[in-house]
């Protein structure tokens, strides 16, 4: 169904290959899941398979490309929509309609698919991806999860032979990624061929026939299932790749709320939430009271969608008004206190880059005639991996650059509150696991490091303590004691 | 019988609009403005439009209201309310069909009804994605003024610094949201066919008949007998 | 648009240009709601959208794209605002006369581009533009509402003498102060990311 014969391809004009002698054949009807490490190339070779290069991206190819019969690279990306179905990582930039039955009509619509036709594919389509209950719906209701749904059954409805999957559930909870896996379940029950790329393996152990492994741009392995599932720990580390089985965190692994190997629970500079009540839409998102949060910790702020963590993060940063009693040795702080301490680095990280070059991004504010800053601004950028672009623009620099650019920024102005919104969705094992050492290794300078997450495997990896919100109240907090340091 | 039996269709609404773009433009006397601004009223609570109805009695009250009351105030008051109250009034009875249109009308509908009379679903394209993204706008807005807020940027340092700040991120976004939507779009086709096809086509019914057969009539009447003030 | 030479990709930029474009104005319009300050919306929209425009520009470079974002514009607030043809026409003019100065240059020139700027900047010129182009339509218009002639009068001297020519100076000086900070914006951000 999929065929790719000496496959090599490289962007623009650039002389790097991106993607170097693939050959690779999937048969009609299999899962294949395409992983490696990040800028391995797995998502051009979706592309490729789904005409997106050339079709939006310009580069030089070598090889060909053959899918259902047609070669991707020939035919009008519109015309080839109706033969593979394409889902994107973000759902906010993927539905084009405002309404969830106009999003799931759209491609049909736009293929003149006759009116008769289109709704008996609606009715096939609410059937076997469960959709009743999100039927005529505004976008902007939906959950992540949701969204994803909507994305991938419109797609569907052009009845594709192929599909082709670019990290569905980077920004998906785990209550997303069943709902990801139902309908990936449903799309292999129709005998499509899917090919998914992913960071995040362990909801399509199950499902996946095969296993494609990309190390820069070249095809390292190809592994049947029971081999993939059959990776040890030491294996898949050495691979870059993500956990095979999802990873639980809570009192049943570790022992609750032992005191830390430190010894004092309220290290000076702790916070103690002594009341934080968040109003979102004329609710009560947040309704906290007698919350520690230790210093020289690394917290985790974990619950499901909607639960408040967001809300909880900026009522406390001072981002948004509250009725808020927060308390910090032994005085209660001004929500312009709070402010001038605190740091968020957001879920979408381009919306805090202001400057012209990472020099600049990381010396905002301050006075340009300090040399004293500019030189710790130096040092610290240096440290964090980031020395080699200090004149670039940041929106040159990668997802995970600029996110050790936030954070350089917020230590060098002196943040004693650093808080991260979903720092680890969508990155690769390696990249997690460094992010994870590297709040470790920060966590003294400050006095709260809050990481806002789902990503358990980092919760496991990293975080000291866990705290559960769910309809804005704490359900649970516990210490995680650690038997081998992180 | 038909819940949506007082819907119009989104064409006859247009024609609505124009019909009363001529009827003010024949300069055939306040009466006749009034009239069409209540055939408007009496639309919009026919589809349900009942909030619209009471904001635009809400206003025309408040004008009125004002129009008394200005002849006791200072004259610089007085002038600049009459400018005010006169462009209101001069562009109600037109607003009120524009009202009509954006409280009575989904986007689909209108979408579908600009098809059917031929408009090419590319030249359409544009709206679609202005409606669809005003909201995200503003929340990037939102979270941007949250991030300069948070570094300390705010009221501080000169104003043209502050626009940048904003336009930076925001505009870098619009374009990054601009790709990735043009992609999920031609990923399912957009631009293959001149037209594309609809579920539920617009459809003209009783009501539609009446309301054009209204507004005729008050556009020959406007022409054939103006009233002189 | 087959014979206008705009790609899907140029109608969708359009789209979210117009969005910005319009949110702008909207918040600008409800900022500035009261009789004397509305008069200002002009030359403030000039002051501020500079960067937009020019990053439009830059980004779509072909023919038709200004006009079209002028039609959006125009039909959004034209006729679904006022539900004025005349309004929606004399902004889509404007527009119109935009997008031949800036193709003069084939889109690339930055002088025409912003006096391509300066043009549009009077696009919301909604009522007062149809005070001027069509003084003795709105005068009848007026009187036609139920006003007396003088009254119609008095009004139609104060909107279109003095004060216009204040606020058309006013506009264009603000979208040339703007378009100056814009050109640096471009050049030091959006060339060195790439996207112009």
């Amino acid at each position: 169904m999929i065929e790719l014969a000496g496959v090599t391809f490289a962007y623009g004009v650039s002389e790097r290959p991106v993607l170097a002698d693939i050959d690779l054949t999937v048969g009609a009807g299999e899962l294949v899941l395409v992983c490696g490490r990040s800028g391995c190339g797995k998502s051009t070779l979706l592309k490729l398979v789904n005409g997106i290069v050339p079709g939006a991206e310009e580069g030089r190819l070598d090889g060909r490309v053959t899918v259902a019969g047609v070669q991707p690279q020939d035919v009008r990306l519109q015309e080839l929509s109706a033969t593979v179905g394409s889902v994107f990582q973000h759902p906010r930039t993927q539905l084009f309609t405002l309404n969830t039955t106009d999003e799931l009509l759209f491609g049909c619509s736009n293929h003149r698919v006759p009116a008769p036709e289109m709704l008996e594919r609606l009715r096939t389509a609410v059937d076997d991806f469960g959709l009743e209950a999100l039927l005529d719906r505004s976008i902007f209701e939906l959950s992540g999860g949701e969204a994803q749904k909507i994305a991938c059954a419109s797609a569907a409805m052009l009845r594709p032979s192929v599909f082709v999957l670019d990290e569905p559930s980077a920004s998906l909870d785990a209550d997303g990624i069943d709902e990801l896996r139902a309908v990936l379940a449903a799309l292999k029950r129709s005998g499509a061929t899917i090919l998914v790329a992913e960071h995040r393996l362990h909801y399509l152990t199950e499902l996946c026939d095969r296993v494609v492994y990309l190390d820069s741009g070249r095809l390292e392995a190809v592994l049947d299932r029971e081999t993939f599932v059959a990776l040890d720990e030491e294996r898949r580390s050495a691979m870059g790749l993500r956990a095979l089985a999802r990873v639980e965190v809570g009192p049943r692994l570790r022992p609750a709320a032992t005191p830390a190997p430190e010894g004092e629970a309220s290290a000076a500079g702790s916070l103690l939430v002594e009341r934080l009540r968040v109003e979102r839409k004329r609710r009560l998102a947040v309704d906290i009271a007698d919350l520690e949060l230790p210093a020289g910790e690394v917290i985790a702020l974990t619950g499901p969608n909607g639960a408040g963590k967001s809300s909880f993060a900026a009522g406390l940063s001072g981002v948004l008004r509250a009725d808020a009693s927060i308390v910090a040795d032994g005085r209660a702080l001004s929500r312009r206190e709070r402010l001038r301490r605190s740091f968020v680095v957001m879920q979408d990280v381009n919306h805090q880059l202001f400057a012209e070059s990472v020099i600049d991004e990381a010396t905002l504010g301050h006075d340009l005639d300090d040399d004293a800053a500019m030189t710790e601004a130096r040092a610290m950028l240096e440290s964090l991996g980031l020395g080699a672009f200090l004149d670039d623009h940041p929106y040159c620099l990668s997802g995970g650059q600029k996110q050790r650019l936030a954070i350089a920024s917020a230590l060098l102005a002196g943040t004693r509150y650093l808080i991260f919104d979903e720092p680890t969705s969508g990155i690769d094992r390696d990249h997690m696991e460094r992010f994870g050492r590297r709040v470790q290794a920060i966590k003294h300078d400050v006095d709260l490091v809050l990481v806002i997450t789902h990503d358990t495997e980092f919760i496991d990896a990293c975080a000291d303590a866990v705290v559960e919100l769910d309809q804005g109240r704490v359900v649970g907090r516990h210490r995680l004691r650690r038997v081998t340091p992180p | 019988m038909d819940p949506n039996r007082f819907r119009l269709d989104p064409r006859t609404k247009l024609l609505l609009l124009v019909g009363m773009n001529v009827v003010i433009y024949s300069f055939g006397g306040a009466r006749y403005l009034y009239l069409g601004v209540a055939l408007g009223a009496a639309l919009m609570l026919a589809a349900g439009a009942v909030r619209a109805v009471a904001l635009l009695v809400a206003t025309y009250a408040v004008l009125v209201a004002g129009d008394a009351l200005v002849t006791f105030a200072p004259d610089p008051v007085a002038e600049a309310w009459n400018a005010l109250s006169l462009s209101f009034f001069v562009f109600l009875p037109t607003a009120v069909y524009a009202m009509l249109l954006v409280t009575t009308t989904t986007i689909t509908e209108a979408a579908a009804a600009l098809e059917k009379l031929r408009v090419p679903t590319l030249a359409i394209v544009p709206v679609l994605v202005l409606f669809r993204f005003v909201p995200a706008l503003i929340q990037d807005f939102r979270a941007i003024t949250s991030a300069m807020r948070l570094r300390g940027l705010i009221g501080r340092g000169n104003p043209f610094r502050m626009i940048e700040f904003v336009y930076v991120p925001l505009l870098l976004g619009v374009v990054r949201t601009g790709d990735q939507l043009t992609v999920a779009a031609l990923t399912r086709g957009l631009g293959l066919h001149r037209n594309r096809t609809f579920v539920t086509e617009p459809r003209f019914r009783g009501i539609d008949v009446v309301a054009i057969a209204a507004m005729a009539a008050l556009v020959v009447a406007a022409r054939l007998a103006p009233v002189d003030a | 648009m087959a014979g206008m030479g705009l790609s899907v990709r140029d109608l969708i930029t359009i789209g979210i240009f117009s969005a910005v474009y319009l949110l702008a104005y909207v918040i600008l319009s409800t900022v500035l709601f009261t009789p004397w300050l509305f008069m200002l919306l002009l030359p403030v929209g000039a002051l501020l959208m500079a960067p937009v425009y020019l990053l439009f520009i830059a980004r779509t470079q072909k023919p038709f794209a200004i006009t079209i974002l002028g039609l959006v514009a125009a039909v959004i607030a034209g006729l679904l605002v006022y539900g004025n043809v005349l309004i929606a026409l004399v902004n889509l003019g404007i527009a119109v006369v935009a997008d031949v100065i800036a193709y003069l240059g084939g889109y690339k020139s930055l002088a025409l581009n912003v006096a391509s700027y300066v043009v549009m900047s009077f696009w919301a010129i909604g009522q007062q533009g149809a005070m001027w182009v069509a003084r003795d339509w709105y005068r009848d218009l007026t009187i036609s509402s139920g006003y007396s002639a003088d009254f119609a009068d008095g009004t139609l001297d104060l909107a279109t003498g003095p004060m216009l020519v204040a606020i058309a100076v006013a506009t264009v000086v603000a979208a040339l102060i703007s378009a100056y900070g814009a050109r640096n914006m471009l050049e030091r951000h959006f060339r060195r990311a790439g996207v112009a």
